[in-house]
Order: C-alpha cells, then sequence, then structure tokens
C-alpha cells in the first residue's frame, strides 16, 4: 500500500516518511499541495494521504477541495495534519473532505492508528468496488432480456432485431447466460405425446 | 554554560525518542535538519516584523512551531505560538522582545541538541 505525504517542514516530513517505511509503506514525499496534486493525477495514485494543512501554493484544506471535486476519481482517503488546539481547523477541515486529522506535533502510536483505520476503508472501498463492477456486468447481461419483443401468438417464435423469427429457446440462449435442458411438461404429455404414442399402438 | 543547561528544561527528550521510535539515526538526522532549516525561518521572522508584515510573520511563526514541535522543545514552541498568535491578530506591540526571546531559547535549543548527540551516541 502507497501512502502519499504533503508537508512542507522538512523535519516533520522526514519523521512522517520514515515511520512510515519502518511499518511497511511504499511511500511517496512532496513537499507542497501542488506537488501532491501532481502525483494523485497518475494512474494507480496513492488511495491514502497525509496532507499538512499550511503549506505554501496549494493548502492541505484547498487539494481536500480539489480531490473531492474532481469527476469520477477514485477514491482518495484524506489524513490532515493540523496544529494542535485548533479545532476550527478540524472542523473546516473535515467539512471540506478531509476523512480524518492528526494533530502536531503528532503522537506515533495515534498516527499508526488512523492510518490503519484508513487502510480498512480505503480497502473496504477497493472491494465494494469490483462488487459493484460484478453486479454491472450480471445487470448488462440481464438488460439485454428487457423491454419490448414481438412474439407470435401462434407459435411464439420471437422476432429478433434483425427482423428474423426464432424460437424462444433459441433466442434466449443467444441473449443471455441461459441454457435450456429440453423435456415434457405433463400438460403437453398428456395432450400430445399421449395420443401420439396411442396412435402409433392402434396403427401397429 | 553548556554545563548549566539541563536538557529536560528545554525539550522532552522522552517524547522525542518515542516520536522518531527509538531510532537513534533518525533523530540526528531530524536535528541536522532542523539545523539547515531554521535559519531560513528565523530570517523571515526577523525581516517580517522589521516589515510590519503581520501575515509572513504568521506564515513563518508556525512553520517555526510546528518544525520545533516535533522535539517536544516547549519554551521555543510556546514563544513560536506567540509570535504566531500576534501575526494573526495583527498586534505587534510586543513582537520585537518576543523575539528577542525566540533568539535566545532557539541558542538555548542548540545546546540541547548537542547534549542530546552526545547522550545518543553513548
Amino acid at each position: 500500500m502507497t501512502i502519499l505525504i504533503a508537508e512542507d517542514d522538512p523535519v516533520t516530513r522526514k519523521i512522517l516518511e520514515s515511520i512510515l517505511i519502518k511499518w511497511g509503506y511504499d511511500v511517496i514525499v512532496t513537499c507542497d499541495g501542488s506537488e501532491a496534486w501532481q502525483v494523485l493525477q497518475s494512474e494507480n495514485a496513492p488511495k491514502l494521504v497525509i496532507l499538512d494543512w499550511i503549506m505554501p501554493g496549494i493548502d492541505g484544506l484547498e487539494l481536500c477541495r480539489k480531490i473531492r471535486s474532481k469527476p469520477n476519481a477514485q477514491p482518495v482517503y484524506i489524513i490532515l495534519l493540523t496544529a494542535k488546539g485548533q479545532k476550527e481547523d478540524i472542523i473546516k477541515g473535515l467539512r471540506n473532505g478531509a476523512d480524518d486529522y492528526v494533530t502536531k506535533p503528532f503522537n506515533r502510536d495515534e498516527l499508526g492508528a488512523r492510518v490503519q483505520t484508513g487502510l480498512r476503508i480505503v480497502e473496504l472501498q477497493a472491494s465494494l468496488a469490483v462488487r459493484i463492477k460484478e453486479l454491472e456486468n450480471a445487470l448488462s447481461n440481464i438488460k439485454q432480456l428487457q423491454g419490448l419483443l414481438p412474439i407470435c401468438c401462434y407459435c411464439k417464435k420471437i422476432r429478433d432485431d434483425h427482423n428474423y423469427w426464432q424460437q424462444v429457446d433459441e433466442y434466449v440462449t443467444q441473449h443471455s447466460e441461459v441454457k435450456f435442458s429440453h423435456s415434457i411438461c405433463p400438460e403437453c404429455y398428456e395432450k400430445i405425446v399421449k395420443p401420439e404414442l396411442e396412435k402409433m399402438v392402434s396403427n401397429s | 554554560m553548556t554545563e548549566e543547561l539541563k536538557l529536560d528544561e528545554v525539550l522532552d527528550k522522552d517524547e522525542v525518542m518515542e516520536r522518531v521510535d527509538g531510532d537513534t539515526e533518525l533523530l540526528m538526522e531530524i536535528m541536522d535538519l532542523f539545523i539547515s532549516d531554521y535559519p531560513r525561518l528565523m530570517l523571515n521572522i526577523k525581516n517580517a516584523i522589521a516589515q510590519k508584515d503581520s501575515k509572513v510573520l504568521e506564515q513563518n511563526a508556525h512553520a517555526l512551531k510546528g518544525s520545533v514541535g516535533n522535539f517536544s522543545a516547549n519554551s521555543v514552541f510556546d514563544i513560536a505560538l506567540s509570535l504566531e498568535v500576534m501575526g494573526r491578530n495583527n498586534d505587534m506591540s510586543n513582537v520585537e522582545g518576543t523575539y528577542i526571546n525566540l533568539e535566545r531559547e532557539i541558542k538555548r535549543l542548540m545546546l540541547a541538541f548537542d547534549i542530546l548527540r552526545k547522550e545518543v551516541a553513548l
């Protein structure tokens, strides 16, 4: 799992980087918001970012807004770094799209716990995205069998888009994952098969 | 003066060691990073005071506070915080005196770094 850091203070940046690497994460380090924004444009961009609030150029808050307003974006979990005691900043940060915050100077265990919480959400979102993809595929198959189908009142053949009349079973097999096993229902047995058999017996 | 200075009057060693997960190499590295970065912030603060630029004062005092906070150096942290607040409130009445205190405490922090270096090298 890769984590993106955006922090202008070299001391904090170094500690964050070292600790996260020690915990086994891959880390991309940036020194300001613009650089972090560039990284987030790439394919397979990190899904978890730790942003400092006050940075030159694009600050953490503006970056939160930019990330959230990007259309069709992959979900990104944002942890905002804020100065201790600035509660109004925390509220503002969360309202502008941050998922969580850590106050500076940070406590190592607290940071670790919050990163883990973030990763849990990221993994949950990833597995949900896979399920949604599966469901979308299933739905698109079903959609092939939706809509108005012209059917013959007598022989029950179906007319397809190419104006071709075909058997119901053929049509359904072509437009879905359904396979038919052919057999005879009791009613048809009585009505068709039995008289046929009797005719054969009487003929012989 | 070095002999007189007690480390725990300037910074909280236990807290710093906890923050770097007991990694003395990392500790040395962040001390070096701070030493190479803080003169820039101090100069910006000094210039901001001379030019009565409260915005630049606030930004640079905030940056210094954030950086020094990693060393749990409470006196420098508190002075940087008061300069930040003065900048935010555009109250420049006490900035010169506060800056002198900041310079004094930064000097003490540098001495504390020297002690810390010797202690962790043991």
